[in-house]
Parts: structure tokens; sequence; C-alpha cells
């Protein structure tokens, strides 16, 4: 066997295992070195399952590939893979990008209040109510508050809305 | 000169040529103090035979198979591996970019080279009690 069959069959073999991760991999040729990048990093700190399969894999790798090196390393290593040549998704993977955004629409769970619209008590003539959007609950204001929320979402002020007893939209 | 020695030395020299601002060669040495203190480890504390080693890694790839065999043996003895292989990877690539490529290598590389070897030397030692 080939040391990139046995890598591929252990990736493919993770993948199915672990359906929550991607990895990445590339063979550098002037070292002999295969690099597995395995993300999210939170999986590849604490998952005990994956940390012993990985030890496994090492055992084995030696026995067969003594010569070679092979690395499993996280997505904020020193030294990225910048050139894979396989990328595998596991089917429940998500970036963090789109965990991101799923997160901030389902599963917020802290009331955001905002003020939008009409009659303000805080300022004098003016006609802006002010709303608590729950998002654990639908979303069920109108398409400008809709976009509203999304803005306030996507900026610091939703990170530090814990502190804030209010954003403010104008 | 024994190998531990060699390492030490390694060090020293490194030093002194990233104040001589030699920082491409300072990392050559500071790779080489921390490969010469885990030869040091497979000769005297595992009692592996230099000409058998050096047999049978002749023509291959003796880098990797220190750190696989001294990352086997970590795994194996239920310690910590992960720190220092991804320490030496780091290492490693340092010294690749030193050595064999056409990048400028600045103090920072060297600073982040000694940084590395000192760790691991000091890592490689606690754990074989030397």
């Amino acid at each position: 066997m080939k040391s990139i069959n046995f890598i591929i069959s252990k990736i493919e073999m993770l993948i199915e295992k672990f359906p929550s991760i991607q990895i990445k991999y590339e063979f550098e040729e002037n070292e002999d070195t295969h690099n597995i990048e395995i993300s999210p990093l939170s999986f590849f700190e604490c998952n005990e399952d994956f940390k012993k399969i990985e030890k496994d894999i090492y055992l084995e790798f030696f026995k067969l590939f003594p010569f070679e090196g092979l690395y499993f390393i996280d997505e904020n290593s020193l030294y990225p893979i910048t050139n894979p040549t396989i990328i595998k998704k596991g089917v429940e993977y998500r970036s963090l990008h789109e965990f991101n955004i799923q997160t901030s629409f389902n599963t917020f769970e802290t009331p955001i209040p905002i003020i939008s619209s009409t009659n303000n008590p805080n300022l004098i003539n003016s006609n802006i109510n002010v709303h608590t959007l729950n998002t654990r609950n639908s979303i069920t204001s109108t398409n400008l508050e809709t976009e509203l929320m999304y803005s306030l979402m996507t900026t610091d002020l939703i990170e530090k809305s814990d502190n804030a007893s209010f954003a403010l939209a104008a | 000169m024994e190998l531990f020695e060699k390492s030490e030395k390694n060090l020293l020299a490194a030093d002194l040529l990233v104040a001589s601002e030699y920082y491409s060669s300072s990392i050559h040495c500071y790779y080489y103090s921390t490969f010469q203190l885990m030869l040091h480890i497979v000769f005297n504390i595992f009692n592996i035979d230099s000409i058998e080693f050096n047999n049978k890694i002749k023509g291959k790839d003796s880098h990797n198979y220190l750190i696989n065999f001294l990352r086997n043996d970590l795994i194996q003895s239920g310690q910590d591996f992960r720190v220092i292989s991804n320490d030496l990877r780091v290492l490693k690539n340092l010294r690749r970019e030193a050595d064999y490529t056409q990048k400028i290598i600045n103090k920072n590389n060297a600073s982040s080279a000694r940084h590395y070897s000192v760790k691991l030397n000091s890592a490689i030692k606690k754990i074989h009690n030397l």
C-alpha cells in the first residue's frame, strides 16, 4: 500500500465517523510529509474519540511508512495548509461563517431590544417604538426590521449586546 | 563530542549568529540543536546502536524517522504528544524556509525558531529526565 492510499482511507473513515468536521489534506513532496488539517478547532482540541483515533493512525503510519512525515494540525497552525489536494466536508459540517449566520437567526437566545419605528419615549417629538425581538422566535417584523436585525447582527453591536441596553436604529 | 553537548553548543552558536544578524544561519543551528538532542535520546536513552541506526536510515529521511520514533514513544507511554509534534513541524518548516527557499529571513523568524527549539529541548529533557 502506498502512503497516499493509506491517508485517503483514513480521511474517508474520519469523515464518516465524524460528520461535523472538515478535512484538508496536502502532501509536501520535498519533505515527504502528509499534512491533515481538521476543522473546527473546538473539535480538534476537545473530541476524545478523535484523539484516540489520531494516536492509532500515527502508530500505524509509523509501522508502515517510518520515513515519511505525518501531522494532524488545526486550522490555526502557524503553517496552515495552503494548497490542499483534498478537501472533504462531513454532512453536518458548517463553516464558521455559515454557523454565525445560522446562529444569528435561529439560536440567539438573548432578547435584543432595538428602537425602531415610532414613539421613542426618550426622544422628543419623535415617533419611535421600542421592540424586543427574541430571535428564538421567528422574526415576524417587517422586511425593514428583518434587514435591520441582520445588519445589527453582523456588526460589533451584536457582540456587545449583553452590555448594551439598546441597539439604536435610525 | 557527545550529541548532547553538540546540541547545547548549536543553541549557543545560533544565539551568536542572531547577534551578528545571520538570521537564516541561526535557524539552521536552532533546528539542529533540537535534532541532535533527539539523536542523543535515541542512542543513549533507547540504546539504539548508532551504526545500526545509520544503516537503517541510509538514503532515507532520518528527520521524519526521528520525529515519528519519538512521537510514537510519547503516544505509547501515554504522554501528550500533540504539542511536541506540532512544535517540531513548525521548527522543521522554519528551517526549510531558511535553508532551501529564497524567502528573506528576519529577526522575528529567528526568534520564532529559538522559541520552538528551546521549548522543544526543554520538553524533551524533562520527559527523559536529562
